[in-house]
C-alpha cells in the first residue's frame, strides 16, 4: 500500500499525462489498471496519474492495423469482434485463463506492458504478434516495439497509449504451466507460424516467466525455418526449445523443470496447430 | 439403529442462526466495530532469524506526525508465557515473552507502534532503527540438536523445556510390548522415512483485536480467536491485572482452523491501552498472519511395520521428529497426537512404539493446526502399510481394513497417551468404519481400478485409499458449561463459552435444546463465548464443541425440562409423572390437559409460583470417542509435465449422528480440501535467511475452485451412545487422509513412491525421468 | 480530496485520501460486508460490483471511481428480506465462517445475470477468483445451481 500519497490526477490529455509525469519524476506513479501500483508497498509514490480519465480504451481497424488503446480492459480485449476476426480464438481462448473474472476487468494490456513483470502472459502474446506500441514521451509521438520499450531507462520511458496489431496472415498458439489454476504462470509459450504450402516460411517463439521477461528465441525460428510443417515438427521444435532455452531459478521452479516444460508446452502447442 | 427415533431438530438441515446477519453483510466481525478515538498498532518486526537486540532507536519514529506511543520490550512485563490455548497448567514449554530482548524468526515482534492512523503506525515503525548483534540460526531441523547447533532458548526462567542446550522443546516415548522383538519375528518387515513439510492455515479473516477500557474500568478485548477463556487467564497472568477485571468478547469470526488456538494480537492492544487508557486495534496484514502466528509442524517419521504372510500387522513403530520452530506452543501434543490418533487404528498389534523429539528452530513458530499431528503420523503410518500391501501384492485397502480397529474393541494407546500426559483407557462404542470404506470403494470403482492394467501414453490414472481416525475433545481434561433461562414467550436464552469460528457450533446447540425441549430452534436465542455472560468452556480445538460442549447444553436443557415438568404439574394439579413436553406445551398425559410454554414461563415470572426457571450443567467427557474415515483418491498424473490432477476424491466418514447433516457434511468438505491442497498445491518456502517466501495467497495457493474434478463427502449412519443425540465429532479428521490417499493413488498410477509431501510436479517429474516411465 | 459515489443507488459525497482504496473508503462509509483478507488481489473476497461487473476493491484507487456506480451485499436485501442467491447459499452450507461471502455473493449476482443457466465447469470458472478456506466448494456450487433455479423463476 502507498502510504504517502499527496495528490490523485486526472489528466485530460496524454500532454498533460506526461507534463505532469515528468514534473515529478521520481515520487509520481502512472496508473493503467491500477494492479500492480496498488500492490506497491512504499510511502516514496506522492502524485499518482490515473490514464483511465484518458479514454484510451477502444479498438479501430485501419487498414491492415488493428490500433489498440492501451487502457482496453484485457476482458474487453479478448471479447472484441475485430479482434477475433483476426486472431481467431489465439486472444480470446488464451487470455481466458489469466488470472480470475475480476482481474481481467482490472487489468489493462497497456499497464501489463509497462509493468515489466517476467510472468505476463499478455505480453508473451504480445511479442508473439509482434505487436508494437504507440507512445508519447519526450519526442512526442513514437512507434516502437516492446523490446525496445523495455531496455528504455525509467527517466527516458515514455507513456503507452496504443497498441498496434499487424493483421497477417500467421496462426498463433499458446500455452502456459501453472501450479494452481488461480496462479502466475510458471513458465508460458506463444508461437506464431507462416505456413505457405505446408512448409514454415516464419514464426516467432516466444517464452515467458522464465522466470525473466518473455524473449523471442531466434535460435529456435531459425532451426524450424522452411521445415514441413509435418508431424515430425513439434518434436523437432521440441528439441529445440529445449536446447536453447535461457531462464532461471526461483520458489516457484527451478531452471531445469522451466527447460523442460518450455520444450513440452512447445510440443503440444505445435501439435494442435497441426490439427487444425 | 434401535437408539435412533425420528427427531424434530436435530438431524436436521437448520439454516444457521448467524447465517442470515453474515450473508446481508452485517458488521459482524472484530475489525467491522468502529471506535472512534482507537489507536492503530502495528508491530516492528525483525529481519533475522537469530539475534539479540543491543538497541532500539525510536527516535525518527516518533517525530512522525500521529504516533503516540512506541513500545519494547523495556516497557512491557517480562514474564514467561506459553502462548498456547491450552488447559492449565498447560502441557506446552514456557518459553515466549510479549517482547524478548532476543529474536528468534524472521517477522519475531520487537516493537509496539500506536498512532492515531494506520498509515502513521506504518510509517513510524518503518523508521524505528533496531541494532541486533547477529547470531547464527538453525534453519533445518534436522540440525537442531547437532553439537554445535546455536541455542535458540537460552533465556532465564523457561520452564518445561526438554533440554534447551539441545534445542529439544518436547520428547516423547512409549512402547507397549517389545516392538524390536516381535518385528524379527516377523515376515515381511517395511521401514521407509517419511516426511512431510509444513502448511499454513490461510484462514480469510486475518487475526484482529481491539481493547479498550470500560466505564468501569475492566480491560475488554474484542477477538478473533478460538480459546477466550484461555486468552483470558493467559493476559491476566502476563499483565498481572486480576482475571475479574478482564472480558474477553468472541465475535463472529473469520475462520481459525487451528492459527487462533493462541494469544497472537492480543498482548499487543493491551500493552497500548494500559500505556495509554485509549482503546487500541490491531489487524495483521497478511504476510504476518503467514509468517508471525502460527503455522503447522513440519515432521520426519520413520515408519516401520512388521507383519505376517497372511497380512497380520504384528508390530509397529514411528519414530519422529517435529519442527516446533521458534517457540514451543503446542510442541509437545501435537507431536504425541501424531502417535496417540493413528496406531490405535490398527489395535491387533503385538507390540508397538513411538517416540521421538520436537525440536527448536528459527522458523516461524508452529503451533495448532486443524489434525493436530495426526495428519502428519498418518501420512507415515498410512503410507508405510500401504508399502507392505505391494509387498504383499495384496489389496492394500482389504489390508487396512483386516486390521483396523472394530466396534467393541480398545487399543492400549488409549490409556497410555493423553494431552501431553497419559490419556484414558476407553473401548470403541461406535465405529462405521466397514460401512465407510464399503460406500467410498463402490463410488470409486475401487475393485475395477486398483489392478488395471497400465495403458500407453502420456497420462496415467491411478486410485489410492487412506483410513483415518481421530477424537472428540480430550477425555477427562476438556471442560464445556452451558445455561438456558426461559423467556414469557415460550423461547430459551442458551448462554454458552463453546467457540463457532464458522463452524456452525451456535447452529447446532440451538438444535439440541430445541430437540430437548421440543420447541423450534427459532425460539433458541444463542449467545457465546463472552467471559463475563457465558460460562466457561476451553474452545474451539480438539474437536470437542460438539461432544463435550453438546453434552454440556444436552444436559442443562434436561435439567430445564425438568423444572417446567415440575413447575407444569404443579399449575395443572398433577404428578409430574404425567407430565409430558411435546410442542411448546406441557400435558397432563392422563386427562390432556395442557398449558403452552408462554403460557407458563409468563405467569411464572409475574403471577404464579414466581421463579425464573433456569438451569445450567458442565461436562467432561470420560472418553473420547473417535470419528472414522475411509478416503478414496483417484488421480491422473500428466508423465510429461509431472503435474497430478484430483479426478476425483471421495471421502465418507462415521460422525456417529449428525446434528445437522449438511454442516457436518460441510466440515468434511473442507476438511479434505484442505488436505487435498496441502498434498499438492500449499507449498511453503523460504530464503537462505529463514525468511518465507510464501507468506501471502499470490504465491501461497490454497487450492481454487478449479482445482479438483470432483469431490464427494458422505457421512454414514452412525449412532455414539455417549454423545449428545449420538453424536461424535467431524471438525478435523476430513484433513488427516488426503495426503497419503493421494501419495498411494500416484503410486498406483505410476508406480512411483513420493515420501515427501507437498508432491509437487517438479519432483515428480524428476521421479518419472529417473525411473524412465 | 472529494469524490462522489453511488453505492447501492445511494449517492454519497466522501472526503478521500489520494491514495486511499475502495475498500477502505467503503468500510468508512460503513459498507462492512466488503471485507481485506489478503491484500495481494489474490483472494476476491474484496470484490464490488463496478457498473455491474466484478471487481476487487482492494487495489482499486477511490478517486478512480469519483462518479461512478457500486454495489455492494447491503444493497441486495434492503428490506431485511433475502436476495434469492442469498437464500441459496444458506440452504446448501454454502457459508461457513461467512468471511468470503460477501464478495462472493456479487460475483455470483453479476454471473448469473450473464449465464442464466450455468453448468459446473462454468460456475467454477466465473469463481475462480473468489477462495474459500471453509467449505471445500461444493456447497457453493450447488448454492450457485439453486440459485440460478430461483433466479428463473423455476423455485420458490
Amino acid at each position: 500500500m502507498l502510504l504517502n500519497v499527496k495528490a490523485y490526477h486526472k489528466p485530460r490529455s496524454i500532454d498533460e499525462a506526461f507534463n505532469i509525469w515528468s514534473d515529478h519524476k521520481d515520487e509520481s506513479v502512472l496508473i493503467a489498471g491500477g494492479t500492480n501500483v496498488a500492490l506497491m508497498k512504499s510511502h516514496i509514490p506522492k502524485h499518482l496519474i490515473d490514464l483511465k480519465s484518458l479514454g484510451l480504451n477502444d479498438v479501430k481497424e485501419k487498414g491492415n492495423e488493428i490500433v489498440v488503446g492501451a487502457m482496453i480492459d484485457i476482458e474487453s480485449f479478448r471479447k472484441n469482434q475485430a479482434i477475433r476476426k483476426n486472431f481467431g480464438d489465439f486472444f480470446f481462448k488464451s487470455f481466458d485463463d489469466i488470472a480470475s473474472p475480476q482481474l481481467r476487468n482490472m487489468i489493462t494490456i497497456g499497464g501489463s506492458i509497462a509493468a515489466k513483470v517476467g510472468w505476463s502472459d499478455v505480453t508473451t502474446c504480445l511479442l508473439a504478434t509482434e505487436s508494437r506500441l504507440m507512445t508519447f514521451g519526450i519526442n512526442g509521438y513514437q512507434n516502437i516495439n516492446i523490446t525496445e520499450f523495455n531496455r528504455l531507462p525509467r527517466d527516458k520511458k515514455p507513456i503507452i497509449t496504443h497498441i498496434i496489431l499487424s493483421k497477417e496472415d500467421f496462426i498463433y498458439g499458446f500455452s502456459r504451466f501453472t501450479k494452481s489454476a488461480f496462479d502466475i504462470s510458471l513458465v508460458n509459450v506463444g508461437i506464431a507460424l507462416k505456413i505457405e504450402s505446408d512448409i514454415v516460411k516464419r514464426s516467432r517463439f516466444v517464452i515467458g516467466s522464465r522466470p525473466q521477461l518473455p524473449d523471442r528465441f531466434l535460435d529456435v525460428e531459425e532451426g524450424i525455418e522452411n521445415l514441413k510443417f509435418d508431424d515430425n515438427l513439434p518434436t523437432i521444435a521440441r528439441n529445440l526449445v529445449f536446447e536453447h532455452f535461457t531462464g532461471g531459478s526461483n520458489y516457484l521452479a527451478s531452471v531445469e523443470y522451466r527447460r523442460h516444460l518450455a520444450s513440452v508446452l512447445t510440443e503440444r502447442i505445435l501439435t494442435e496447430l497441426g490439427g487444425v | 439403529m434401535s437408539e435412533r427415533k425420528k427427531f424434530n431438530y436435530v438431524n436436521k438441515n437448520e439454516i444457521k442462526v448467524d447465517g442470515p446477519s453474515i450473508l446481508k453483510g452485517k458488521p459482524v466481525y472484530t475489525d467491522d466495530f468502529d471506535f472512534p478515538g482507537a489507536l492503530h498498532v502495528v508491530l516492528v518486526r525483525s529481519t533475522y532469524p537469530h539475534a539479540r537486540i543491543k538497541s532500539i532507536d525510536k527516535e525518527k519514529a516518533l517525530k512522525v506526525p500521529g504516533v503516540v506511543e512506541i513500545l519494547t520490550y523495556e516497557d512491557v512485563p517480562q514474564k514467561i508465557f506459553t502462548k498456547a490455548g491450552q488447559g492449565y497448567p498447560e502441557p506446552s514449554p514456557y518459553d515466549s515473552f510479549i517482547l524478548s530482548k532476543k529474536v528468534r524468526y524472521v517477522g519475531d515482534p520487537v516493537a509496539i507502534v500506536a498512532a492515531e492512523t494506520v498509515n502513521a503506525a506504518r510509517i513510524a515503525a518503518s523508521k524505528v532503527n533496531v541494532e541486533y548483534e547477529k547470531l547464527e540460526p538453525v534453519l533445518d531441523f534436522k540440525k537442531a540438536t547437532k553439537d554445535g547447533a546455536p541455542v535458540i532458548h537460552d533465556e532465564e526462567g523457561t520452564k518445561d523445556i526438554y533440554d534447551p542446550s539441545r534445542n529439544i522443546a518436547s520428547h516423547y516415548e512409549m512402547e507397549v510390548g517389545n516392538t524390536d522383538e516381535v518385528m524379527e519375528k516377523c515376515d515381511y518387515v517395511v521401514e521407509k522415512t517419511y516426511h512431510i513439510n509444513t502448511q499454513l492455515h490461510a484462514m480469510m479473516e486475518p487475526h484482529v483485536s481491539i481493547s479498550y477500557y470500560d466505564a468501569n474500568g475492566r480491560l475488554v478485548v474484542i477477538t478473533s480467536t478460538q480459546v477466550p477463556f484461555h486468552t483470558r487467564r493467559i493476559l491476566s497472568m502476563i499483565f498481572d491485572i486480576p482475571i475479574r477485571k478482564i472480558r474477553v468478547i468472541k465475535p463472529r469470526i473469520g475462520g481459525g482452523f487451528g492459527g487462533k488456538q493462541a494469544v497472537h494480537v492480543e498482548p499487543y492492544v493491551i500493552a497500548v491501552t494500559l500505556k495509554t487508557g485509549r482503546p487500541a486495534r490491531m489487524i495483521f496484514e497478511r504476510p504476518e498472519v503467514s509468517m508471525a502466528t502460527n503455522i503447522r509442524h513440519e515432521m520426519e517419521f520413520k515408519a516401520t511395520v512388521g507383519a505376517s504372510k497372511d497380512g497380520t500387522i504384528k508390530a509397529l513403530s514411528l519414530d519422529g521428529l517435529s519442527n516446533t520452530g521458534a517457540y514451543g506452543e503446542h510442541a509437545l501434543t501435537v507431536f504425541m497426537v501424531a502417535g496417540s490418533k493413528t496406531l490405535p487404528l490398527y489395535n491387533k498389534v503385538e507390540a508397538v512404539r513411538f517416540r521421538g523429539d520436537v525440536v527448536y528452530t528459527n522458523l516461524p513458530p508452529a503451533g495448532a493446526y486443524r489434525g493436530y499431528g495426526a495428519p502428519q503420523g498418518l501420512f507415515a503410518l498410512d503410507c508405510v502399510i500401504d508399502e507392505l500391501a505391494h509387498e504383499l501384492e495384496a489389496d492394500p485397502l482389504e489390508l487396512k481394513r483386516k486390521n483396523a480397529i472394530k466396534e467393541g474393541e480398545t487399543s492400549p494407546i488409549f490409556k497410555i497417551m493423553g494431552e501431553g500426559t497419559e490419556g484414558v483407557e476407553q473401548i470403541v462404542r461406535s465405529c462405521k468404519l466397514d460401512e465407510c470404506i464399503e460406500k467410498g470403494k463402490k463410488i470409486i470403482k475401487w475393485d475395477e481400478k486398483i489392478n488395471h492394467k497400465k495403458e500407453p501414453g502420456k497420462k496415467v490414472r491411478g486410485v489410492g485409499c487412506a483410513l483415518a481416525m481421530q477424537g472428540s475433545g480430550i477425555a477427562k481434561v476438556d471442560m464445556g458449561a452451558a445455561s438456558v433461562k426461559v423467556n414469557e414467550d415460550g423461547s430459551v436464552n442458551l448462554h454458552l463459552g463453546a467457540t463457532d469460528l464458522g463452524t456452525g457450533s451456535d447452529t447446532i446447540m440451538a438444535q439440541i435444546v430445541a430437540e430437548t425441549l421440543d420447541i423450534p430452534v427459532e425460539k433458541v436465542i444463542v449467545y457465546s463465548s463472552d467471559t463475563d455472560m457465558t460460562p466457561f468452556d476451553v474452545g474451539a480445538y480438539a474437536s470437542s464443541t460438539t461432544y463435550v460442549s453438546g453434552n454440556a447444553v444436552k444436559n442443562a436443557a434436561e435439567k430445564l425440562k425438568n423444572r417446567i415438568k415440575e413447575k407444569a404439574a404443579h399449575y395443572l394439579n398433577t404428578d409430574v409423572d404425567n407430565i409430558e413436553v411435546k410442542n411448546q406445551h406441557a400435558l397432563n398425559k392422563e386427562n390432556g390437559e395442557k398449558i403452552s410454554f408462554s403460557d407458563l414461563f409468563t405467569k411464572l415470572f409475574y403471577t404464579f409460583e414466581q421463579e425464573q426457571l433456569m438451569a445450567s450443567a458442565s461436562y467432561v467427557g470420560n472418553e473420547s470417542p473417535p470419528p472414522y474415515l475411509a478416503t478414496f483418491a483417484e488421480v491422473e498424473v500428466d508423465l510429461e509435465t509431472g503435474k497430478v490432477d484430483v479426478l476425483k476424491i471421495v471421502s465418507v466418514a462415521d460422525c456417529g449422528m449428525p446434528i445437522n447433516p449438511i454442516q457436518a457434511r460441510g466440515q468434511l468438505e473442507g476438511a479434505t480440501m484442505q488436505g487435498l491442497g496441502w498434498a499438492l498445491y500449499e507449498d511453503v518456502k523460504y530464503d537462505g535467511r529463514g525468511r518465507m517466501l510464501t507468506n501471502d495467497f499470490f504465491t501461497y495457493k490454497i487450492p481454487s475452485r478449479m482445482d479438483y474434478v470432483n469431490m464427494e463427502c458422505y457421512l454414514v449412519d452412525s449412532y455414539e451412545p455417549s454423545g449428545p443425540f449420538g453424536a461424535k465429532s467431524i471438525a478435523e479428521i476430513g484433513i488427516d487422509t488426503p495426503v497419503p490417499a493421494i501419495a498411494n493413488a500416484i503410486y498406483n498410477a505410476t508406480g512411483i513412491r513420493l515420501r515427501e509431501a507437498p508432491f509437487s510436479s517438479e519432483k515428480l517429474l524428476m521421479e518419472i525421468l529417473k525411473n524412465e516411465i | 480530496m472529494k469524490i462522489k459515489l453511488t453505492v447501492n443507488k445511494k449517492a454519497h459525497e466522501v472526503q478521500i485520501d489520494p491514495g486511499e482504496m475502495l475498500l477502505d473508503v467503503l468500510r468508512r462509509l460503513g459498507y462492512k460486508s466488503v471485507r481485506r483478507s489478503c491484500d495481494s488481489a489474490s483472494c476476491g473476497n474484496c470484490t464490488v460490483l463496478l457498473e455491474g461487473k466484478p471487481i476487487l476493491s482492494c487495489i482499486t484507487f477511490a478517486a478512480s471511481v469519483d462518479n461512478c456506480s457500486i454495489e455492494t451485499v447491503e444493497g441486495l436485501s434492503e428490506k431485511e428480506e433475502l436476495h434469492p442467491i442469498q437464500e441459496a447459499i444458506l440452504e446448501t452450507g454454502g457459508s461457513q465462517c461467512g468471511y468470503c461471502i460477501s464478495g462472493l455473493t456479487l460475483t455470483i449476482k453479476s454471473f448469473l445475470a450473464e449465464n442464466p443457466d450455468p453448468d459446473d465447469e462454468e460456475i467454477k470458472k466465473a469463481l475462480v477468483g473468489n477462495l474459500c478456506r471453509c467449505t471445500g466448494y461444493e456447497s457453493q456450487i450447488k448454492a450457485v445451481k439453486l440459485a440460478a433455479k430461483k433466479l428463473r423463476g423455476e423455485k420458490r
